[in-house]
């Protein structure tokens, strides 16, 4: 039988060789679905660029042929994000990971998307210095889609060490052309602000799934290692406690990193894996297209054991010293934050639920998390309810979906969450998450429909998902028609073909 | 000349008394500072004059106001203060509106709980800060300039460049959400504001965020701001020292300003760098000797006199620290002398720190600060940021051209530095003083050597001059402008928002 | 000298647009509600009301020859109660002063022939012809008098103050109508009680040329101001007390610009007041139990000095009114925001309410609910042009809060 000829096929290897492309049917059975509720859907080509002139080619060649692309770099977006909605061409941005221009001076470097954060951290960490890192990503997710897609780190709290770290973002817009945001849009300029040129367009590509373009390189800020660091414990019975409690701290302004697990998270993230997941996990390969492996009975049991010595809620704080002095500012900070505490009626502590090294392990995961992992394995996948709300909103906001949870049958105490005040506790960013067996059908349907349902009930209480993946989409741009449709004229301007990840977001 | 049935419809919108086409009420919004505005009237430029002036009071009205200017298409230039010192409020084409936002004053709400300001466009530092700090909170800065003028079109113009700018960022920074009025009417809001006006939850999104469209750099160009939130800080400085002793104002409580030295360029950069990086401070600032002379003195003579006798020098500095605890303060105190003395610093004479308690008050609301722009010309030939090593090629350059040039200047030495970010200093605008009469004609082709100069070099420019199209040079790339063209063809695509200072839409209008 | 408007060239051209001229000086704002300080600004919006848009503006494009005469153009610059809010503001930060500037406006206009508007027409008709700004005589000017006790009126006599180093110059104001003259006899009623050796000048008295000169009749003003200081120095006077703040600020700011020597110092009655009082020579020792709030007269602050506030050369009367509250007994003082050299001006100024009748009473109008939201009983000033407009508010809104003269209420306490 004579092969049919691939024209595409053969134009996208002439752009990046023939072992770039592969229309193998596992591999693109492997692309076309992750461990969300996203229906699955093959692309037909997956294309590995390994560098600018590549990827630019490929989606000049994509327009032309009026394919579209699919941006894909880690496969850690567990919600739909890199799933094709029409077929297409599945750019795998792996390959493009070049660290570059690392500065020790002004604390800099640059990255591609195929840069992980166990990549990255390791890299810098030699040299005494690490990224922020959101505690739910795993190591093997891309820095580059993680920081452009807005996703917070637990320090966070901070004005510019939430998710303003970026100094530079280079993109290829959907016309093939490559585009410069931040000073160096002035060639040869450093890296110091990503404002401009002119407008600040940067934030226009920031959490867009690639539907205006695909981001291929940015600079990125980073810290030091602590010099001197403290960990600190706080037990809470709900939710608006912990809230106030992060209000009063950020008003004054005190330690580093703050967020707080619900006893089902930080059961999680303290208890004991099976060592074969070990390696795995700090792999960051945990989680596969499908979910993961459910945990062991003995995992459950000692998961259960922990959960059930954790109070309601623990409120973390880290103190970090870097430079100068530095345990003279963990010292100093310690007693204004004890000062507070005994002001605001909690307490301070070391640890909580008796787990011994619970500080060293939230240290650890400050710099490179892994172990939350772990959540995918309660019962195989794990469904984020990942959103925005104002303190005063959160209460009710958990109420709305304790009602929907009960209505669904699924319990409350199922239900894994993370709170972290942003920008000074001016808002917080939430992850609810809900569990389901992704073997089990009626499973998958009760938690979907559930997720569904919920989604729209917190929305209605003051949720703001602000990261509209799947069926958030819909839900949030139906209610800001306006601004839906200029993000529509802009997608016109920039993407007339609309090849870029069609069906995402309000495209 | 705009039609009367226009007038009409305007005045049905805003009322008759908000509406004038009166030369004499035209004539006062025609000119600005900028040496291209002076040289411009001095050649009696008509193009100069609106055509019309126009006062609404809130979204609504802004919204009809723009439908008629689209429908007839009537240029409209938005103004808050009017004082951007670069001309972008001065016409540049016949049949052209100021929309003036001074009636759109109104703090709207404080939001306590989730630190939140929510207000009208033309409400100025001083107003926010008079607000809000008697409730433990602040806007977290001022920039280097009048306080009198309006918060979001200073951080809408420049990028809101403030001298705790290491602490906060940029103004830019500070902005949350918008109301946009386009000109065919829409309303956009963004965040969480679109979802539900006022609500505060979050300012980006969903997905891709428009804000940054006009935060910044978008000259009312592609749209119309009536509404802005923005952050507000913890404050703990307590109620604002109203004092009636000017001379010598105290600091606000728990704050602390120091006044350094130093005899090298070279040491005052590495302190700053250092001081930046320990993480300390809300303000790290190193000024400029003819900015310190001005305001450090109540009268030009005696500016002019201790410049030349260098009682004010080049390498000055001063940190601002601010103690959430008593604990806080002694600690970053003593990192602070710590690197000082590393680097061969050492503390202003009581004498002339006494001369600067006015700067000192001024770094928190400016006040006297205004002293600054006394007696000339004050024309910004550009920002450079980055690093502040690179910003001295910035300065070698701007200096060839001064020199060479016949200007009596009385800024001869270092720029003018703000670090933000905390660790990227900033260099300040060139600032070339001379008399507007006497110096417009000499000054502003040097303006345009120095910002071509300093646009060709690697410390990236960011450029406030006039008008703006044209300075994007082509080192910037065919995308830059490409761009700029789109957004206005989705925003704005009969070119009626302040035309050309974004980017050309159509050819420039020729004198008659 | 008198400036002529084309000598404000450089000052017209030199304007920032830094609107420092339309709000409270930012180091002295207080709240949001109370940041206006332009009154014209505040009423009618636009730019070419307020210190910029005359000065930095319509000034410049006159003496360019951009723009003739008009009546909008008259009607801008003399709507204005020249407060002097922009003259300290600007004068602080930029070494630069509108209000000078509008003034040269008027003149050039008077000097071009041109009638200044409204009411002001007829209002300078008068002035030239009566010499004063009453259309009353000069034999008219000692009927206050006669509202003085026999014991008082002997205290002072005209034939005192023809030999007396320190002359009371009483001012045109009890000419108004017999309800002002109450102020002047109060100022001599406090002067006599407390030992002072006071002589007035009676029918002799002219004009200080306040009036003239805000018209923009700077060459009637030349002509009062050579007349009064040739009267002054050949008398012998070496100290000019004055009652109303428009004589004060005159005397004191602009006769130097007329460059006649003159040998005697201006004070102000508070001034002297005050220092009575410390010395013991008023005692105050009848409880008046009321909360007042003092109002701050533009022409006893700043208009009325050429320095600059803030540097130690500016000598705004704030202190000692201030002072003379505390000594009454029961009084407690309740400030606005808008106090000092930010006060809110009363419409008053300028001799407003003669030609712009309702800008003079929407800003007095302004500052009644200023003082009201202070929770005060009482709005206590020293002015009889102020007292006369935040009067006619207070009676015309029907508002609760009362108006008291200072001096009024030190008689009351002695």
């Amino acid at each position: 039988m004579i092969e049919a000829k691939d024209a595409i096929k053969d134009g996208l290897e002439k752009i990046g060789g023939s072992a770039a492309v592969s229309t193998e049917p596992t591999v693109l059975e492997r692309y076309s679905r992750d461990q969300s509720f996203t229906p699955p859907r093959k692309p037909n080509y997956v294309v590995k660029p390994k560098k600018l002139e590549e990827l630019q080619g490929i989606i000049k060649f994509a327009n032309e042929q009026l394919m579209p692309v699919i941006p894909y770099s880690s496969g850690t977006n567990f919600h739909g994000g890199a799933v094709p909605n029409h077929g297409g061409i599945l750019v795998d941005l792996s390959q493009m990971n070049k660290i570059s221009e690392l500065d020790t001076y002004f604390w800099w470097v640059t990255i591609e998307p195929g840069v992980t954060f166990a990549q990255l951290n390791e890299e810098l960490g030699k040299r005494g210095f690490r990224v922020l890192v959101p505690l739910m990503a795993p190591p093997s997710a891309s820095v580059l889609a993680t920081y452009v897609d807005r996703e917070p780190v637990p320090a966070a709290a901070d004005f510019i060490y939430g998710n303003e770290q970026l100094q530079t973002m280079r993109v290829v817009l959907p016309n093939g052309d490559s585009f410069t945001m931040g000073n160096p849009a002035v060639e040869g300029a450093p890296h110091s602000h990503i404002f401009g040129p002119g407008l600040n367009f940067y934030r226009l590509f920031m959490c867009s799934q690639g539907t205006l373009g695909i981001v291929y390189q940015i600079n990125l800020r980073y810290i030091p290692l602590p010099k001197a660091q403290k960990v600190f414990f706080s037990a809470f019975d709900n939710v608006s406690d912990v809230i106030s409690a992060m209000r009063k701290i950020e008003r004054k302004e005190l330690g580093f990193e703050c967020f707080a697990l619900n006893n089902f998270d930080l059961a999680t993230l303290a208890v004991n894996e099976a060592p074969a997941d070990t390696k795995i996990l700090k792999r960051g390969e945990y989680v596969g297209t499908t979910g993961t492996k459910p945990w062991s009975q003995g995992q459950h049991q000692r998961f259960e054991a922990l959960r059930q010595a954790l109070p309601p809620w623990t409120l973390v704080l880290t103190i970090a010293g870097w430079t100068r002095h530095p345990e003279e500012k963990v010292e100093y900070q310690e007693l204004d934050y004890r000062d507070l505490a005994a002001e605001s009626g909690f307490e301070v502590k070391p640890s909580v639920g008796g787990i011994i090294g619970l500080d060293k392990l939230v240290e650890e995961e400050m710099v490179l998390p892994w172990r939350m992992q772990k959540r995918f394995g309660y019962r195989g996948s794990c469904h984020g309810l990942m959103f925005h709300a104002t303190g005063a909103a959160l209460p009710n906001i958990e109420n709305a979906l304790a009602e929907v949870a009960a209505k669904h049958h699924y319990s409350w105490g199922d239900i894994g969450a993370y709170v972290q005040p942003v920008e000074r506790a001016r808002s917080f960013y939430c992850v609810y998450d809900l569990h389901c067996d992704p073997t089990n059908s009626s499973d998958v349907e009760r938690v979907k429909a559930l997720f569904n349902e919920a989604s729209e009930a917190l929305i209605n209480a003051g949720a703001f998902f602000d990261r509209p993946y799947g069926p958030w989409a819909d839900m949030m741009y139906r209610r800001n028609a306006t601004y839906a449709e200029y993000l529509k004229k802009i997608k016109a301007q920039l993407d007339p073909n609309n090849i870029m990840n069609p069906g995402k977001l309000c495209f | 000349m705009v039609e009367s049935y226009v007038i009409d419809a305007l005045a049905e919108v805003v009322g008759r008394d908000f509406v004038s086409d009166d030369i004499v009420i035209r004539q006062a919004y025609s000119r600005d500072p900028h040496p291209s505005i002076t040289v411009r009237k001095l050649n009696k430029d008509p193009l100069t004059i609106p055509d019309l002036i126009v006062l609404p009071s809130c979204t609504e009205e802004v919204q009809g106001v723009m439908r008629i200017a689209n429908r007839y298409g009537v240029n409209v230039i938005v103004m808050g203060s009017g004082d951007n010192l670069t001309g972008y409020c001065i016409p540049r084409r016949s049949r052209t509106m100021i929309l003036d936002l001074k009636r759109m004053n109104k703090i709207l709400e404080i939001d306590e709980e989730n630190k939140v300001i929510r207000m009208q466009p033309w409400v100025s530092y001083a107003r926010v800060q008079a607000e809000t700090m008697k409730r433990g909170l602040w806007n977290g800065g001022t920039p280097a300039a009048p306080s009198a003028n309006n918060l979001i079109s200073n951080i809408l113009a420049y990028g809101g460049d403030w001298q705790t700018s290491v602490a906060y960022g940029f103004g830019i920074r500070g902005v949350l959400a918008f109301t946009v009025v386009l000109p065919n009417g829409d309303v956009v809001r963004t965040g969480s504001h679109g979802i539900n006006p006022g609500n505060p939850t979050y300012w980006y999104g969903p997905g891709p965020d428009l804000k940054g469209l006009w935060e910044m750099g978008s000259f009312g160009a592609i749209g119309v701001i009536t509404e802005v939130l923005y952050k507000l800080h913890t404050w703990v400085g307590g109620e604002w020292p109203v004092e009636e002793v000017y001379a010598h104002p105290p600091l606000p409580k728990n704050h602390r300003v120091y006044w350094f030295r130093f005899d090298t360029p070279e040491q005052a950069i590495k302190a700053g760098h250092e001081i930046c990086y320990s993480g300390i401070a809300i303000g790290v600032n190193l000024t400029m000797k003819s900015v310190d002379a001005l305001v450090g003195e109540s009268h030009q003579a005696m500016t002019i006199k201790r410049f030349d006798e260098n009682y004010y020098e080049p390498h000055w500095m001063y940190i601002m620290l601010a103690g959430f605890s008593p604990r806080q303060l002694d600690y970053e105190e003593k990192i602070l002398l710590e690197i000082i003395k590393e680097v061969g610093g050492e503390p202003l004479d009581e004498e002339r720190r006494r001369h600067m308690d006015t700067y000192n008050m001024d770094c928190f609301r400016s006040g006297d600060f205004v002293r600054w722009i006394r007696n000339g010309i004050y024309a910004i030939t550009g920002f450079g940021r980055g690093p502040i090593e690179l910003m001295k090629q910035v300065h070698k350059l701007q200096q060839e051209v001064v020199e060479k040039n016949k200007v009596p200047s009385i800024n001869t030495s270092w720029p003018w530095y703000y670090a933000y970010d905390r660790g990227y200093f900033w260099v300040d605008e060139r600032d070339l003083y001379g008399d507007q009469l006497d110096y417009a004609k000499t000054v502003l082709p040097m303006i345009v050597e120095i910002v071509r100069n300093t646009t060709k070099n690697p410390s990236g420019y960011f450029t406030l001059a006039e008008p703006t199209g044209a300075w994007f040079g082509p080192q910037i790339g065919p995308n830059f402008h490409l761009m700029l063209k789109r957004m206005k063809q989705v925003f704005d695509p009969k070119d009626v928002l302040n035309p050309d200072a974004l980017t050309f839409m159509r050819p420039p209008e020729k004198k008659k | 000298m008198i400036k002529e408007l084309a000598e404000y060239r450089h000052w017209c051209w030199n304007c920032f647009r830094d609107s420092m001229c339309k709000h409270v000086f930012t180091w002295h704002l207080r709240s949001a509600d109370y940041d206006d300080i332009c009154p014209t600004l505040t009423r009618y919006k636009f730019d070419a009301y307020a210190g910029q848009g005359k000065m930095g503006e319509l000034a410049r494009t006159i003496i360019e020859g951009e723009m003739g005469w008009s009546d909008k153009l008259l009607e801008v610059i003399y709507q204005d109660p020249l407060c002097g809010a922009c003259d300290y503001i600007c004068g602080r930060v930029a070494e630069m002063q509108p209000a000078q500037v509008i003034q040269a406006m008027r003149a050039k206009a008077i000097k071009d022939g041109i009638a200044p508007p409204g009411g002001f027409k007829a209002f300078l008709d008068d002035l030239r012809e009566y010499l004063n700004p009453y259309r009353k005589y000069d034999a008219e000017r000692i009927n206050w008098l006669k509202g003085l006790s026999a014991e008082l009126a002997e205290g002072t006599s005209t034939e005192k103050g023809a030999k007396t180093k320190t002359l009371l110059y009483v001012g045109c104001f009890p000419l108004r109508e017999p309800g002002a003259q109450k102020m002047a006899q109060d100022a001599v009623t406090a002067l006599i009680k407390a030992g002072v050796d006071v002589g007035i000048l009676g029918e002799r008295e002219r004009c200080c040329g306040n009036p003239s000169l805000r018209m923009g009749d700077v060459d009637s003003f030349i002509a009062f101001a050579k007349e009064n200081i040739k009267m002054f120095n050949d008398m012998g006077v070496k100290k000019l007390v004055t009652i109303c703040p428009f004589c004060y600020s005159t005397f004191k700011r602009d006769y130097p610009d007329v460059g006649d020597k003159m040998n005697f110092e201006v004070v102000h009655i508070l001034e002297l007041v005050d220092q009575l009082i410390a010395q013991g020579k008023l005692r105050l020792s009848k409880p008046i139990n009321l909360s007042v709030t003092y109002h701050d007269p533009c022409h006893l602050g700043r208009i009325s000095d050429a320095g600059i506030s803030g540097t130690g050369t500016f000598t705004g009367i704030y202190a000692q009114p201030r002072r003379i509250l505390s000594r009454i007994p029961g009084v407690e003082l309740v400030e606005m925001d808008r106090n000092k050299d930010d006060s809110w001006c009363c419409g008053a100024g300028g001799w407003l309410r003669n030609g712009y009748l309702e800008l003079a009473r929407w800003t007095a109008d302004k500052r009644i609910e200023e003082a009201e939201a202070t929770g005060a009983e009482a709005l206590v000033t020293y002015c009889p042009h102020c007292e006369e407009n935040l009067g006619e508010a207070i009676q015309r809104r029907g508002n609760k809060i009362k108006i008291y003269d200072l001096l009024d209420l030190v008689l009351q306490g002695l």
